[in-house]
Protein backbone atom coordinates (compact mmCIF):
# COMPACT_ATOMS: atom_id res chain seq x y z
CA UNK A 1 0.00 0.00 0.00
CA UNK A 2 2.58 2.13 1.00
CA UNK A 3 4.27 1.70 -2.12
CA UNK A 4 1.33 2.13 -4.01
CA UNK A 5 0.88 5.59 -2.34
CA UNK A 6 4.28 6.15 -3.39
CA UNK A 7 4.00 5.80 -7.01
CA UNK A 8 0.77 8.24 -7.32
CA UNK A 9 2.51 10.79 -5.16
CA UNK A 10 5.62 10.55 -7.22
CA UNK A 11 2.95 11.28 -9.98
CA UNK A 12 1.40 14.55 -8.27
CA UNK A 13 5.01 15.92 -7.62
CA UNK A 14 5.89 15.24 -10.86
CA UNK A 15 3.17 17.33 -12.23
CA UNK A 16 3.18 19.81 -9.25
CA UNK A 17 7.00 20.61 -10.02
CA UNK A 18 7.02 20.81 -13.65
CA UNK A 19 3.68 22.48 -13.63
CA UNK A 20 1.91 20.09 -15.89
CA UNK A 21 -1.65 21.81 -16.82
CA UNK A 22 -4.04 20.08 -18.74
CA UNK A 23 -4.19 21.34 -22.22
CA UNK A 24 -8.04 23.46 -22.63
CA UNK A 25 -10.81 22.16 -23.29
CA UNK A 26 -11.23 24.37 -26.09
CA UNK A 27 -8.53 23.28 -27.71
CA UNK A 28 -9.81 19.76 -28.12
CA UNK A 29 -13.51 21.43 -29.14
CA UNK A 30 -11.70 23.19 -31.92
CA UNK A 31 -9.91 19.98 -32.92
CA UNK A 32 -13.69 18.24 -33.37
CA UNK A 33 -15.04 20.94 -34.92
CA UNK A 34 -12.18 21.47 -37.80
CA UNK A 35 -12.54 17.84 -38.57
CA UNK A 36 -15.69 17.93 -38.92
CA UNK A 37 -15.83 20.73 -41.06
CA UNK A 38 -13.37 19.18 -43.12
CA UNK A 39 -15.57 16.42 -43.59
CA UNK A 40 -18.29 18.68 -44.42
CA UNK A 41 -16.68 21.00 -46.75
CA UNK A 42 -15.56 18.00 -48.92
CA UNK A 43 -18.59 16.08 -49.07
CA UNK A 44 -19.67 19.56 -50.44
CA UNK A 45 -16.53 20.14 -52.78
CA UNK A 46 -17.36 16.30 -53.86
CA UNK A 47 -21.29 16.87 -54.11
CA UNK A 48 -20.24 19.76 -56.85
CA UNK A 49 -17.59 17.34 -58.77
CA UNK A 50 -20.51 14.82 -59.21
CA UNK A 51 -22.69 17.58 -60.51
CA UNK A 52 -20.46 18.42 -62.99
CA UNK A 53 -19.85 15.12 -63.58
CA UNK A 54 -23.60 14.69 -64.21
CA UNK A 55 -24.08 17.62 -66.14
CA UNK A 56 -20.73 16.25 -68.53
CA UNK A 57 -22.59 12.55 -68.98
CA UNK A 58 -25.99 14.52 -69.74
CA UNK A 59 -23.96 16.90 -72.06
CA UNK A 60 -21.97 14.50 -73.95
CA UNK A 61 -22.73 12.61 -77.05
CA UNK A 62 -21.78 8.84 -75.61
CA UNK A 63 -23.90 7.62 -78.86
CA UNK A 64 -21.42 8.88 -81.48
CA UNK A 65 -18.73 6.07 -79.81
CA UNK A 66 -19.64 3.76 -82.81
CA UNK A 67 -19.06 6.54 -85.37
CA UNK A 68 -15.43 7.48 -83.65
CA UNK A 69 -12.37 5.77 -84.71
CA UNK A 70 -10.73 5.17 -81.65
CA UNK A 71 -13.04 4.66 -78.96
CA UNK A 72 -10.54 5.04 -75.55
CA UNK A 73 -9.69 8.76 -77.35
CA UNK A 74 -13.19 9.28 -77.87
CA UNK A 75 -13.89 8.08 -74.04
CA UNK A 76 -10.38 9.96 -72.49
CA UNK A 77 -12.42 13.83 -74.62
CA UNK A 78 -15.75 13.20 -73.60
CA UNK A 79 -15.19 12.02 -69.95
CA UNK A 80 -14.78 14.51 -67.83
CA UNK A 81 -11.85 12.62 -66.05
CA UNK A 82 -10.43 15.98 -63.78
CA UNK A 83 -13.83 15.88 -62.06
CA UNK A 84 -13.96 12.39 -61.48
CA UNK A 85 -10.45 13.11 -60.05
CA UNK A 86 -11.60 15.52 -57.97
CA UNK A 87 -14.39 13.72 -56.92
CA UNK A 88 -12.09 10.69 -55.44
CA UNK A 89 -9.61 13.32 -54.00
CA UNK A 90 -12.66 15.19 -52.02
CA UNK A 91 -13.99 11.87 -51.00
CA UNK A 92 -10.32 10.66 -49.48
CA UNK A 93 -10.38 13.79 -47.53
CA UNK A 94 -13.85 14.19 -46.44
CA UNK A 95 -13.34 10.16 -45.17
CA UNK A 96 -9.94 11.36 -43.53
CA UNK A 97 -11.78 14.31 -41.46
CA UNK A 98 -14.80 12.22 -40.46
CA UNK A 99 -12.51 9.33 -39.23
CA UNK A 100 -10.37 11.87 -37.62
CA UNK A 101 -13.61 13.34 -35.08
CA UNK A 102 -14.01 12.04 -31.60
CA UNK A 103 -16.04 8.93 -32.17
CA UNK A 104 -15.40 8.58 -36.70
CA UNK A 105 -13.21 5.30 -35.63
CA UNK A 106 -16.78 3.74 -34.77
CA UNK A 107 -17.60 3.62 -38.37
CA UNK A 108 -16.37 1.30 -40.53
CA UNK A 109 -14.20 2.21 -43.89
CA UNK A 110 -17.03 1.12 -46.22
CA UNK A 111 -19.54 2.43 -44.21
CA UNK A 112 -18.38 6.31 -44.40
CA UNK A 113 -17.33 5.69 -47.76
CA UNK A 114 -21.24 4.21 -48.62
CA UNK A 115 -22.80 7.45 -46.66
CA UNK A 116 -20.11 9.78 -48.31
CA UNK A 117 -20.83 8.78 -51.85
CA UNK A 118 -24.83 8.87 -51.27
CA UNK A 119 -24.30 12.50 -50.08
CA UNK A 120 -21.95 13.16 -52.43
CA UNK A 121 -25.14 11.65 -55.34
CA UNK A 122 -27.75 13.17 -53.70
CA UNK A 123 -26.68 16.62 -52.71
CA UNK A 124 -24.93 16.75 -56.55
CA UNK A 125 -27.78 15.60 -58.22
CA UNK A 126 -30.09 18.46 -56.73
CA UNK A 127 -26.95 20.90 -57.64
CA UNK A 128 -27.58 19.87 -60.99
CA UNK A 129 -30.88 19.57 -60.69
CA UNK A 130 -30.80 23.71 -59.76
CA UNK A 131 -28.51 24.70 -62.54
CA UNK A 132 -25.69 24.93 -60.37
CA UNK A 133 -22.86 22.62 -61.73
CA UNK A 134 -23.62 24.12 -65.46
CA UNK A 135 -22.76 27.81 -63.67
CA UNK A 136 -19.68 26.38 -61.72
CA UNK A 137 -18.71 24.76 -64.69
CA UNK A 138 -18.85 28.22 -66.54
CA UNK A 139 -17.10 29.96 -63.52
CA UNK A 140 -14.38 27.26 -63.41
CA UNK A 141 -13.33 27.64 -67.33
CA UNK A 142 -13.73 31.55 -67.01
CA UNK A 143 -11.26 31.22 -64.17
CA UNK A 144 -8.73 28.72 -64.90
CA UNK A 145 -6.73 29.77 -68.00
CA UNK A 146 -5.43 26.15 -68.43
CA UNK A 147 -8.72 24.47 -68.02
CA UNK A 148 -10.60 23.48 -71.14
CA UNK A 149 -14.73 23.87 -70.78
CA UNK A 150 -16.61 21.15 -72.01
CA UNK A 151 -18.10 23.79 -74.54
CA UNK A 152 -14.39 24.02 -76.04
CA UNK A 153 -14.09 20.20 -75.69
CA UNK A 154 -17.49 20.46 -77.42
CA UNK A 155 -16.75 22.60 -80.29
CA UNK A 156 -13.25 21.03 -81.04
CA UNK A 157 -14.88 17.57 -81.28
CA UNK A 158 -17.28 18.88 -83.34
CA UNK A 159 -15.14 20.77 -85.29
CA UNK A 160 -14.13 17.74 -87.83
CA UNK A 161 -16.44 17.84 -91.29
CA UNK A 162 -13.84 15.87 -92.59
CA UNK A 163 -14.55 13.07 -90.31
CA UNK A 164 -18.22 13.89 -90.59
CA UNK A 165 -18.69 16.08 -87.64
CA UNK A 166 -19.72 19.84 -88.02
CA UNK A 167 -21.15 22.03 -85.89
CA UNK A 168 -21.76 26.21 -86.16
CA UNK A 169 -24.68 28.57 -85.78
CA UNK A 170 -27.56 28.65 -88.35
CA UNK A 171 -27.24 31.44 -90.75
CA UNK A 172 -30.33 31.48 -93.09
CA UNK A 173 -32.92 28.95 -94.19
CA UNK A 174 -32.43 29.14 -97.81
CA UNK A 175 -35.12 26.43 -98.82
CA UNK A 176 -36.92 23.90 -97.40
CA UNK A 177 -34.20 21.25 -97.64
CA UNK A 178 -30.82 24.05 -97.87
CA UNK A 179 -29.52 25.58 -94.64
CA UNK A 180 -26.77 27.97 -94.38
CA UNK A 181 -24.47 28.10 -91.08
CA UNK A 182 -20.75 29.04 -89.71
CA UNK A 183 -18.95 26.83 -88.04
CA UNK A 184 -17.19 27.98 -85.01
CA UNK A 185 -13.81 28.48 -87.40
CA UNK A 186 -15.78 31.23 -89.17
CA UNK A 187 -16.30 29.41 -92.09
CA UNK A 188 -19.73 29.22 -93.98
CA UNK A 189 -21.44 25.97 -94.82
CA UNK A 190 -24.12 24.89 -96.67
CA UNK A 191 -26.28 21.77 -95.53
CA UNK A 192 -28.70 19.41 -97.04
CA UNK A 193 -30.84 18.38 -94.62
CA UNK A 194 -33.03 16.49 -97.26
CA UNK A 195 -32.97 13.58 -95.43
CA UNK A 196 -31.96 14.00 -92.57
CA UNK A 197 -33.32 13.31 -88.99
CA UNK A 198 -33.66 15.94 -86.57
CA UNK A 199 -33.96 16.14 -83.31
CA UNK A 200 -37.11 17.17 -81.01
CA UNK A 201 -36.98 20.85 -79.84
CA UNK A 202 -34.90 21.75 -83.04
CA UNK A 203 -36.77 24.14 -85.03
CA UNK A 204 -33.65 25.01 -86.97
CA UNK A 205 -34.49 28.85 -86.64
CA UNK A 206 -31.79 31.39 -87.57
CA UNK A 207 -29.45 32.69 -84.71
CA UNK A 208 -30.04 28.67 -83.27
CA UNK A 209 -26.68 26.65 -82.81
CA UNK A 210 -26.72 23.13 -84.32
CA UNK A 211 -24.63 20.05 -84.20
CA UNK A 212 -24.19 17.82 -87.55
CA UNK A 213 -23.25 14.53 -88.81
CA UNK A 214 -22.75 13.50 -92.21
CA UNK A 215 -20.46 14.22 -95.02
CA UNK A 216 -18.79 16.86 -97.07
CA UNK A 217 -20.21 16.57 -100.46
CA UNK A 218 -17.80 18.73 -101.78
CA UNK A 219 -15.85 22.53 -100.99
CA UNK A 220 -18.96 24.00 -98.26
CA UNK A 221 -21.41 21.69 -99.35
CA UNK A 222 -22.39 19.69 -96.65
CA UNK A 223 -25.00 16.77 -96.29
CA UNK A 224 -26.59 16.39 -92.79
CA UNK A 225 -27.25 12.51 -91.38
CA UNK A 226 -28.35 13.81 -88.37
CA UNK A 227 -28.97 17.30 -87.29
CA UNK A 228 -29.09 17.88 -82.89
CA UNK A 229 -29.40 21.06 -80.55
CA UNK A 230 -25.76 22.20 -79.90
CA UNK A 231 -26.56 21.71 -75.81
CA UNK A 232 -27.17 18.50 -74.67
CA UNK A 233 -29.03 15.29 -76.38
CA UNK A 234 -32.75 14.52 -77.40
CA UNK A 235 -34.90 12.05 -78.74
CA UNK A 236 -35.13 11.77 -82.64
CA UNK A 237 -36.91 12.90 -85.14
CA UNK A 238 -37.91 12.80 -88.29
CA UNK A 239 -38.10 15.47 -90.69
CA UNK B 1 -1.93 13.73 -0.02
CA UNK B 2 -5.45 15.18 2.14
CA UNK B 3 -7.88 12.67 -0.18
CA UNK B 4 -8.62 9.53 1.92
CA UNK B 5 -8.83 6.36 0.36
CA UNK B 6 -12.85 5.97 1.42
CA UNK B 7 -13.32 9.29 -0.14
CA UNK B 8 -12.03 7.81 -3.42
CA UNK B 9 -14.06 4.82 -3.41
CA UNK B 10 -17.21 7.00 -3.01
CA UNK B 11 -16.86 8.44 -6.86
CA UNK B 12 -17.37 7.26 -9.69
CA UNK B 13 -14.13 7.42 -12.56
CA UNK B 14 -16.13 10.68 -14.00
CA UNK B 15 -16.65 12.29 -11.22
CA UNK B 16 -12.49 11.78 -10.17
CA UNK B 17 -11.91 13.12 -13.65
CA UNK B 18 -13.80 16.70 -12.92
CA UNK B 19 -12.87 16.55 -9.42
CA UNK B 20 -8.74 15.82 -10.57
CA UNK B 21 -9.59 19.24 -13.13
CA UNK B 22 -10.30 20.65 -9.97
CA UNK B 23 -7.70 20.19 -7.57
CA UNK B 24 -4.97 17.52 -8.72
CA UNK B 25 -5.00 15.45 -5.89
CA UNK B 26 -7.95 13.46 -6.90
CA UNK B 27 -5.93 12.51 -9.77
CA UNK B 28 -4.26 10.61 -7.49
CA UNK B 29 -6.92 7.88 -6.34
CA UNK B 30 -7.78 7.56 -10.55
CA UNK B 31 -3.98 6.17 -10.84
CA UNK B 32 -4.58 4.04 -7.60
CA UNK B 33 -7.48 2.50 -8.94
CA UNK B 34 -6.23 1.78 -12.32
CA UNK B 35 -2.43 1.10 -11.38
CA UNK B 36 -3.02 -2.50 -10.72
CA UNK B 37 -4.84 -3.90 -13.85
CA UNK B 38 -3.09 -1.03 -16.19
CA UNK B 39 0.58 -2.64 -15.02
CA UNK B 40 -0.97 -6.04 -15.45
CA UNK B 41 -2.08 -5.14 -18.64
CA UNK B 42 1.42 -3.71 -19.54
CA UNK B 43 3.00 -6.61 -18.79
CA UNK B 44 0.51 -9.31 -20.72
CA UNK B 45 0.68 -7.80 -24.16
CA UNK B 46 4.40 -6.30 -24.17
CA UNK B 47 7.80 -7.75 -22.90
CA UNK B 48 8.47 -5.45 -20.47
CA UNK B 49 10.15 -5.96 -17.04
CA UNK B 50 7.92 -4.70 -13.96
CA UNK B 51 9.78 -1.65 -13.69
CA UNK B 52 9.99 -0.91 -16.98
CA UNK B 53 5.91 -1.40 -16.62
CA UNK B 54 5.72 1.32 -14.13
CA UNK B 55 7.70 3.48 -16.31
CA UNK B 56 4.89 3.01 -18.67
CA UNK B 57 2.29 3.36 -16.30
CA UNK B 58 3.59 6.61 -15.37
CA UNK B 59 4.23 8.09 -18.50
CA UNK B 60 0.66 7.04 -19.98
CA UNK B 61 -0.66 8.99 -16.95
CA UNK B 62 1.28 12.30 -17.90
CA UNK B 63 -1.03 11.82 -21.24
CA UNK B 64 -4.06 11.17 -19.19
CA UNK B 65 -3.91 14.43 -17.41
CA UNK B 66 -2.58 16.55 -19.72
CA UNK B 67 -5.70 14.90 -22.03
CA UNK B 68 -8.20 14.92 -18.86
CA UNK B 69 -9.95 18.20 -20.53
CA UNK B 70 -10.36 15.51 -23.71
CA UNK B 71 -12.00 13.00 -21.57
CA UNK B 72 -15.72 12.42 -23.47
CA UNK B 73 -18.01 10.72 -20.85
CA UNK B 74 -19.89 9.08 -23.86
CA UNK B 75 -16.92 6.52 -23.18
CA UNK B 76 -15.72 4.68 -20.35
CA UNK B 77 -12.73 6.06 -18.03
CA UNK B 78 -11.28 2.84 -18.23
CA UNK B 79 -11.62 2.28 -22.00
CA UNK B 80 -10.04 6.02 -22.38
CA UNK B 81 -7.04 4.81 -19.79
CA UNK B 82 -6.68 1.53 -21.66
CA UNK B 83 -6.25 3.66 -24.89
CA UNK B 84 -3.61 6.04 -23.65
CA UNK B 85 -1.89 2.90 -22.22
CA UNK B 86 -1.98 1.08 -25.04
CA UNK B 87 -0.78 3.95 -27.03
CA UNK B 88 1.79 4.59 -24.57
CA UNK B 89 3.20 1.13 -24.92
CA UNK B 90 3.19 1.26 -28.92
CA UNK B 91 5.14 4.21 -28.62
CA UNK B 92 7.72 2.83 -26.34
CA UNK B 93 7.75 -0.39 -27.82
CA UNK B 94 8.57 0.85 -31.04
CA UNK B 95 10.96 3.38 -29.37
CA UNK B 96 12.75 0.01 -27.80
CA UNK B 97 12.92 -1.81 -31.18
CA UNK B 98 15.03 0.72 -32.71
CA UNK B 99 17.22 0.67 -29.81
CA UNK B 100 17.38 -2.96 -30.23
CA UNK B 101 16.07 -3.63 -27.23
CA UNK B 102 13.14 -5.74 -28.24
CA UNK B 103 12.67 -8.94 -26.31
CA UNK B 104 10.82 -11.82 -27.24
CA UNK B 105 10.63 -15.14 -24.59
CA UNK B 106 12.19 -17.77 -26.02
CA UNK B 107 9.32 -20.94 -26.75
CA UNK B 108 10.47 -23.70 -24.55
CA UNK B 109 9.61 -26.60 -26.78
CA UNK B 110 10.03 -29.09 -23.45
CA UNK B 111 7.79 -26.80 -21.41
CA UNK B 112 5.00 -27.43 -24.69
CA UNK B 113 5.27 -31.10 -24.12
CA UNK B 114 4.20 -31.19 -20.59
CA UNK B 115 0.92 -29.19 -20.86
CA UNK B 116 -2.34 -30.96 -20.74
CA UNK B 117 -4.38 -31.48 -24.28
CA UNK B 118 -6.88 -29.15 -23.84
CA UNK B 119 -6.73 -25.22 -22.24
CA UNK B 120 -9.44 -22.58 -21.35
CA UNK B 121 -7.58 -19.35 -21.90
CA UNK B 122 -9.40 -17.27 -19.85
CA UNK B 123 -9.63 -20.40 -16.70
CA UNK B 124 -6.35 -20.92 -17.06
CA UNK B 125 -5.10 -17.83 -17.04
CA UNK B 126 -7.03 -16.57 -14.19
CA UNK B 127 -5.91 -19.94 -11.94
CA UNK B 128 -2.35 -18.80 -13.25
CA UNK B 129 -2.03 -22.00 -14.89
CA UNK B 130 0.53 -21.97 -17.92
CA UNK B 131 0.75 -18.07 -17.64
CA UNK B 132 4.03 -18.57 -18.88
CA UNK B 133 2.79 -20.71 -22.07
CA UNK B 134 -0.08 -18.70 -23.18
CA UNK B 135 2.15 -15.58 -22.88
CA UNK B 136 4.58 -17.27 -25.03
CA UNK B 137 1.97 -18.21 -27.68
CA UNK B 138 0.68 -14.71 -27.74
CA UNK B 139 4.33 -13.23 -28.33
CA UNK B 140 4.80 -15.25 -31.60
CA UNK B 141 2.18 -14.00 -32.57
CA UNK B 142 1.56 -10.78 -34.81
CA UNK B 143 0.83 -7.58 -32.35
CA UNK B 144 -2.91 -7.20 -33.81
CA UNK B 145 -3.44 -10.30 -33.09
CA UNK B 146 -1.96 -10.63 -29.66
CA UNK B 147 -3.64 -7.17 -28.71
CA UNK B 148 -7.03 -8.00 -29.22
CA UNK B 149 -7.03 -11.45 -27.74
CA UNK B 150 -5.40 -9.93 -24.46
CA UNK B 151 -8.42 -7.38 -24.19
CA UNK B 152 -10.79 -9.83 -25.13
CA UNK B 153 -9.47 -12.94 -23.44
CA UNK B 154 -7.50 -12.04 -20.45
CA UNK B 155 -8.86 -8.50 -19.45
CA UNK B 156 -12.46 -9.36 -20.35
CA UNK B 157 -13.33 -6.41 -22.31
CA UNK B 158 -16.32 -6.43 -24.40
CA UNK B 159 -16.36 -5.84 -28.16
CA UNK B 160 -17.24 -2.18 -27.80
CA UNK B 161 -14.45 -1.37 -24.83
CA UNK B 162 -11.83 -2.66 -26.84
CA UNK B 163 -13.31 -0.83 -30.08
CA UNK B 164 -13.28 2.71 -28.35
CA UNK B 165 -9.51 0.65 -26.52
CA UNK B 166 -8.13 0.32 -30.09
CA UNK B 167 -9.83 2.90 -32.17
CA UNK B 168 -11.50 0.39 -34.20
CA UNK B 169 -15.00 -0.14 -35.73
CA UNK B 170 -16.71 -3.56 -33.85
CA UNK B 171 -16.92 -5.59 -36.99
CA UNK B 172 -13.09 -4.48 -37.06
CA UNK B 173 -12.62 -6.24 -33.98
CA UNK B 174 -14.65 -9.15 -34.18
CA UNK B 175 -13.19 -9.92 -37.53
CA UNK B 176 -9.38 -9.61 -35.95
CA UNK B 177 -10.75 -12.10 -33.07
CA UNK B 178 -12.06 -14.60 -34.96
CA UNK B 179 -8.59 -14.50 -37.12
CA UNK B 180 -6.50 -14.44 -33.88
CA UNK B 181 -8.06 -17.09 -32.48
CA UNK B 182 -7.41 -19.09 -35.32
CA UNK B 183 -3.82 -17.98 -35.38
CA UNK B 184 -3.37 -19.03 -31.90
CA UNK B 185 -5.12 -22.29 -32.09
CA UNK B 186 -2.61 -22.81 -34.89
CA UNK B 187 0.29 -21.65 -32.82
CA UNK B 188 -0.86 -23.79 -30.07
CA UNK B 189 -1.67 -26.68 -32.52
CA UNK B 190 2.21 -27.21 -33.53
CA UNK B 191 2.84 -27.50 -29.61
CA UNK B 192 -0.10 -30.22 -29.40
CA UNK B 193 -2.58 -28.02 -26.75
CA UNK B 194 -5.87 -27.54 -27.80
CA UNK B 195 -7.05 -24.20 -26.54
CA UNK B 196 -10.28 -23.59 -25.64
CA UNK B 197 -11.10 -20.14 -26.70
Amino acid sequence: MEKEIKKSQKLLNKITAEQIKPSPRWHFILRNYIFWSVFLIFVVLGSIAFSIILYAITENDFDLLSFSGSKIEFLFSVLPLLWILFLVIFSIISIFGIRHTKTGYRYSFLKILSFNILLSIFSGALFFYTGGAEKMERIFAENISVYKSFEERRISRWSHPENGFLSGLILENKSKDIILIKDFNGMKWEINIQDAFIRSKLYLNQGEKIKITGEILEDNIFTAQEIRKWEGRESRRKK
Amino acid sequence: MHISKNDCQKLSDEELVKMSLQDVEYFACLFERYEKKLVRYILRISSFSKEEANDVLQEAFLKIWKNLNKFDSSLKFSSWAYRITHNTIMSEWKKSKSHGKDRQIEIDDELFQNLPSKIDLTEEFQRGNNKKEIRKILNSLSKKYSEVLVLKFLEEKSYDEISDILKKPSGTIATLIHRAKKEFRKEAGRKNILFEL
